[in-house]
């Protein structure tokens, strides 16, 4: 089994991050359809569930590579694909709510999302927010990745992750479908996994940094 | 033996961590469900309240129609109406309920449709003079949602 993945590790990946993916363009496709025409509300949803299922391929495909003893070189067309992706999705998620909440004359955030989503829930955008500006700095990687303190910005992609999934869990209407919740709450579950083991195995195997 | 009790923390570590992430979601995904509807447990709803369809039927336009909301959601997902009759919205559920056009949140996708929050067991009307098929949903709980389609 883990030679078979060793060997084919590319196409684990690729179905990894379609079998994350597909169902959330699904759901979503199921919960917006019917209720009138697209429009940038509408859209920008998907948006976050498709980020957040590439993010969640990426972690579980790193504890496959360290369980197989797969030899990343350099890195692969799935990586490159799915790392660019993530960064557009993340991106245009709140860029899409933040320029309809400014074209239906609720302002700029953060005083719009309590204008918009009310007091409680205004808060669960903030947290999307900071998450947002968490997973923009791992892209600073380019230059401080050989840094002692980058760590600490990696352990931060962790915690924004269980902010994403809190997040999300509030907020958002597909994770509350009952066959997408079960999908949503196997990754949170197979994540937890997989930093465990990734944490561990990079314990035990990595230089101390 | 070292190993095994760093083993052992590490797994306790982990159910502990899988419980609480359990339930912080569990309870965010209740108060979303249920939120708002402490302020008026006590009202006891009549028969007439909580009727199992439409007072109307939802489909056949000229009519005035009613729009039920229960703790399931608006209990039909479709509704038609004739342009200028009055439309009536029920909320036969123990939630606040906060009528509105969509996209959701911001609500301005025909804005005759918002109304303000319902209480249990309250109801309030208006009455459509844009002819479409508006989508709607409840703002307070935006899963719920329909479409009011208005003719001439």
């Amino acid at each position: 089994m883990k030679q078979w993945v060793r060997n084919n590790f590319s196409v684990v990946e690729w179905v990894i991050g379609g079998g994350a993916t597909i169902p959330a363009v699904l759901v979503w496709v199921l919960t917006t359809g019917g209720t009138g025409a697209l429009s940038l509300l509408k859209v920008f949803p998907v948006f976050g569930l498709v980020a957040f299922g590439l993010m969640w391929s990426h972690y579980i495909a790193g504890m496959l590579r360290r369980w197989s003893g797969y030899e990343r070189h350099g890195k692969d067309i799935y990586w490159k694909v799915s790392a660019g992706l993530v960064l557009a999705l993340i991106i245009l998620h709140p860029v899409l709510l933040n320029v309809s909440l400014v074209q239906a004359g609720l302002g700029l955030p953060a005083a719009s999302y309590f204008t918009a989503y009310g007091e409680i829930d205004g808060w669960f955008l903030i947290l999307g927010t900071v998450s947002l500006l968490i997973f923009l700095s791992f892209e600073l990687h380019r230059w401080f990745k050989n840094r002692k303190w980058w760590k600490w910005i990696e352990y931060a992609q962790v915690v924004a992750m269980v902010a994403i999934f809190v997040h999300g869990t509030r907020l958002g209407n597909e994770t509350v479908v009952g066959w997408y919740s079960v999908i949503w709450w196997g990754m949170a579950l197979t994540l937890l996994f997989a930093w465990v083991y990734n944490w561990r195995y990079d314990k035990a195997h990595l230089p101390r940094r | 033996m070292e190993r095994r009790n760093s083993k052992t923390i590490w797994i306790i570590a982990t159910v502990v961590v899988a419980a609480l992430l359990g339930v912080v979601a569990y309870v965010l995904t209740m108060n979303r469900q249920t939120a708002s509807t402490t302020t008026n447990t006590t009202q006891q709803k009549t028969t007439e309240q909580q009727p199992e369809v439409p007072t109307a039927d939802a489909t056949q336009g000229s009519q005035a129609v009613t729009i039920t909301f229960t703790d399931e959601g608006f209990a039909t997902k479709n509704y038609t109406v004739s342009a200028g009759k009055e439309v009536k919205v029920e909320n036969n559920s123990l939630m606040q309920l906060q009528f509105s056009s969509d996209d959701h949140p911001t609500h301005t996708e025909e804005t005759e449709l918002n109304l303000a929050v319902l209480a249990p067991g309250q109801s309030a009307s208006f009455t459509p003079t844009k002819v479409g098929a508006w989508s709607f949903h409840d703002h307070l709980h935006d899963q719920y949602t329909g479409v009011l389609t208005v003719t001439e």
